[in-house]
């Protein structure tokens, strides 16, 4: 692309900007490196490792149960669902069984938590975009979610809640109540944030047409998540390839039509309403009995690769892990959904201005730690 | 490691420097003046906006609805280190942050203090591990601290009571400034 | 696309593909593949419409192992190849083909020191430039087990 400003004044007029590591719409460690056109940004370098929290070496040095604690500090705004995955794939590996009460508390933490998730994912985007209000919102309804989790989690972010067998602690009749009550509640909201942020004319005119991903894009940067289903893409891991006990409940995936900022946006939203409707069938259906299955002493797992997928707030997550028969894996890698989704920005935002890329990649959802793990 | 030189060379340099004009000048002479603007800082601080890892999800709630950190003075976040007094280090320094967190750092204007929030910054937390390779263990390595907040993450009321110990670092008093009690009747926040 | 169907159209264009049983190891088909292949096997995948899900490696004697793995977004078939690197520590890139491996191919490279002949931009991503030659997660001696000792020794082609 050939802008006005080079036609005058050639290709030396380009000059380079750093973004980051600390900015504030890099929503943490990243940094982007941007050769600047005037205000086009014409080739994108983002740099990353600033986050670097060597899990994957960590695995390696500790037994296999010893590795819960980090599943929640990755992606820290989805703790649950980086720890369901960990704990799926032990389980797969082990043959360990799970009582029913435990998957359907499984699956109403998650979703509780892909709730919050998102909820921070849109007000931190708006946020980006100027509009201060609506994450004061998105922050109070996640605390009557934080509420619930801390209730039973004993923690507020970093969840450490899942084990090989069930999870640790059993949800009681006031989780329950709250959780309806806040089912009810986020309903109630939901019309409020489509009245505050998706109607808004400033918002659609800044995230309308802005970083089209397109089927041929995602699939050669292996797009996933909400950022995949705002291209009309129907694909999510909890319907692909049901993982405990999802393929019990009727929801819908929600998909967006163009494929722009402003889809990826209102995929989110719609996400929370069906994240509410599969909690709540959950909470009809929760049966009777124990929420855990106390495993061996030790748990030793055969040699040999397993995979395990998820569908985390971000995309879909697989850990990979290689066993050798002790009590440590010998190689754990984790494919976090972020990473893929960000690695398509150079493409994506080549020839934006700046405040489009601002836009652009907001709507990506990162979460740096997960990023550079 | 080069980090840790620099902040060596910082520290040398800082002690040199006359201490009376880096942290207000003559207004300091008169004890009254300082006083009073001791109070005024304590007051206002102005925290940069620096997230580094989970902690700073807490840290961020701290400023939002519910917590509501405004009340001790201390939400207004700025983007750049020039117009902060306050670094909130809520989060992993890596190898690769450590350069540009001590840039960061060494941009505030004086006076400036610094909050340690969270394991990680404190000490290297989760990840003091035998074969750590990246993680910086203790942010004190590489910045003075004032305020160490522990836990992994730590609740946003205990960021607040950082604050709080900050202050009355500051001021010399736990509450420079008179607070004001809330009436017994006051529901804050219902949980349903 | 099918798994099942997946496998024969594989075996017909000349790579060595297996179905895998899914509720053991969380994939449909295994493909052996040598070192040569990686390239038209990328190429294959891409017309045929799979999206990349990660590149990475194991450390194992005798050779580095490199896992990729691909997945479909239409129809439940998750791919996963496994590369023995040649003793001459290079592989082929598939940046050009998936532009998504070029980040997975220099955290490869990262973390094991795996070479990517024809890589557009080989440096360093996660780590920083005075530790771009630690390979990290490189098996120290006597911690390296063999391929058969780990399970991943039926599948090198
Ligand atoms: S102290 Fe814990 S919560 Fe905070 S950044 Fe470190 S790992 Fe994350």
């Amino acid at each position: 692309m050939v802008t006005k400003l080079e036609k005058i004044a050639g290709p030396k007029h380009r000059f380079l900007l750093n973004m980051g590591p600390q900015h504030p719409s890099t929503h943490g460690v990243l940094r982007i490196v941007l050769e600047m056109d005037g205000e086009y940004a014409m080739a994108i370098d983002p740099v990353l490792g600033y986050g670097h929290r060597m899990h994957e070496k960590m695995a390696e040095g500790r037994p296999y149960n010893g590795f819960y604690p980090n599943t929640g500090r990755m992606d820290y705004l989805g703790a649950i669902l980086f720890s369901h995955g960990y704990v799926g794939l032990l389980e797969r590996m082990s043959g360990a069984e799970v009582p029913e009460r435990a998957e359907f508390i499984r699956v109403i933490t998650a979703e509780l938590n892909r709730i919050s998730s998102h909820l921070v994912g849109i007000g931190a985007y708006v946020l980006d975009l100027g509009a201060f209000t609506p994450i004061l919102y998105a922050f109070d309804d996640r605390e009557m979610i934080l509420d619930m989790l801390e209730a039973i989690t004993g923690s507020r972010l970093t969840y450490c809640y899942f084990r090989v067998g069930g999870v640790t602690k059993d949800i009681d009749d006031t989780f329950i109540r709250r959780a309806r009550a806040f089912i009810d509640r986020m309903r109630s909201r939901l019309p409020m944030y489509k009245d505050l942020v998706t109607d808004n004319l400033i918002f659609l005119k800044r995230t309308k047409g802005i970083g089209i991903i397109d089927r041929d894009m995602a699939a050669r940067y292996g797009i996933t998540g909400p950022v995949l289903r705002g291209s009309g893409i129907s694909y999510d891991v909890r319907k692909s390839e049901p993982y405990s006990v999802y393929d019990r409940f009727d929801f819908d995936i929600p998909v967006g039509e163009n494929g722009d900022s402003f889809d990826r946006y209102v995929v989110r939203m719609e996400e929370i309403a069906q994240s509410l409707r599969i909690i709540e069938q959950a909470l009809d259906a929760l049966p009777d009995g124990p929420v855990m299955v106390k495993p061996k002493k030790k748990l030793k797992l055969a040699a040999g690769g397993c995979n395990y997928t998820v569908e985390a707030a971000r995309g879909s997550l697989s850990y990979y892990l290689v066993g050798d028969g002790s009590d440590t894996p010998y190689r754990l890698k984790i494919r976090v959904p972020s990473y893929s989704n960000l690695s398509p920005l150079p493409e994506l935002c080549k020839g934006m201005l700046l405040s489009d890329l601002v836009t652009a990649m907001g709507s990506l959802d990162l979460v740096i730690p997960e990023i550079d793990r | 490691m080069k980090e840790i030189e620099r902040y060596a060379q910082f520290l040398k340099d800082e002690s040199e420097a006359d201490s009376t004009e880096l942290q207000g000048g003559a207004m300091n002479s008169f004890p009254l003046t300082e006083q009073v603007l001791k109070v005024c800082q304590a007051n206002s601080l102005w925290p940069l906006t620096f997230g580094l890892a989970c902690c700073a999800i807490e840290m961020m709630a701290a400023g939002m609805a519910r917590i509501d950190m405004a009340r001790y003075g201390a939400e207004v976040f700025r983007p750049s280190a020039r117009q902060c007094d306050l670094l909130i280090v809520s989060g992993t320094v890596t190898k690769k942050m450590a350069p540009a967190l001590m840039t960061l750092y060494e941009q505030m204007p004086y006076p400036k203090w610094v909050i340690a929030m969270g394991n990680c910054a404190i000490s290297g937390g989760p990840f003091k591990v035998e074969d750590n390779y990246n993680v910086i263990e203790g942010v004190d390595r590489l910045i003075p601290v004032d305020v160490y907040v522990p836990g992994c993450p730590p609740r946003p009321e205990a960021l607040i009571e950082g604050i709080l110990k900050l202050q009355e670092k500051i001021a010399g008093k736990r509450h420079p400034w008179p607070q004001r009690k809330m009436k017994d009747a006051v529901k804050v926040h219902p949980i349903p | 696309m099918k798994s099942s169907e997946a496998v024969i159209k594989l075996n017909e264009a000349g790579f060595k593909a297996e179905p895998a049983e899914v509720t053991r190891v969380g994939y449909h088909v295994t493909v052996a593949l040598g070192a040569d292949q990686i390239r038209p096997f990328a190429e294959w995948l891409l017309s045929e419409g799979f999206f990349i899900d990660f590149l990475s490696a194991v450390d194992a004697s005798p050779a580095i192992q490199l896992i990729y793995q691909f997945a479909h977004f239409d129809a439940p078939c998750r791919i996963h190849a496994q590369v023995s690197l040649p003793d001459s520590g290079a592989v082929d890139t598939i940046s050009d083909i998936y532009q998504g491996a070029d980040w997975h191919e220099r955290e490869t490279r990262d973390f094991f020191g795996v070479v990517f002949s024809g890589h557009h931009n080989l440096v360093p991503l996660i780590l920083c430039d005075e530790d771009k030659d630690l390979k990290p997660l490189l098996k120290k001696e006597g911690a390296k087990k063999s391929l058969a000792d780990i399970g991943l020794g039926e599948m090198v082609a």
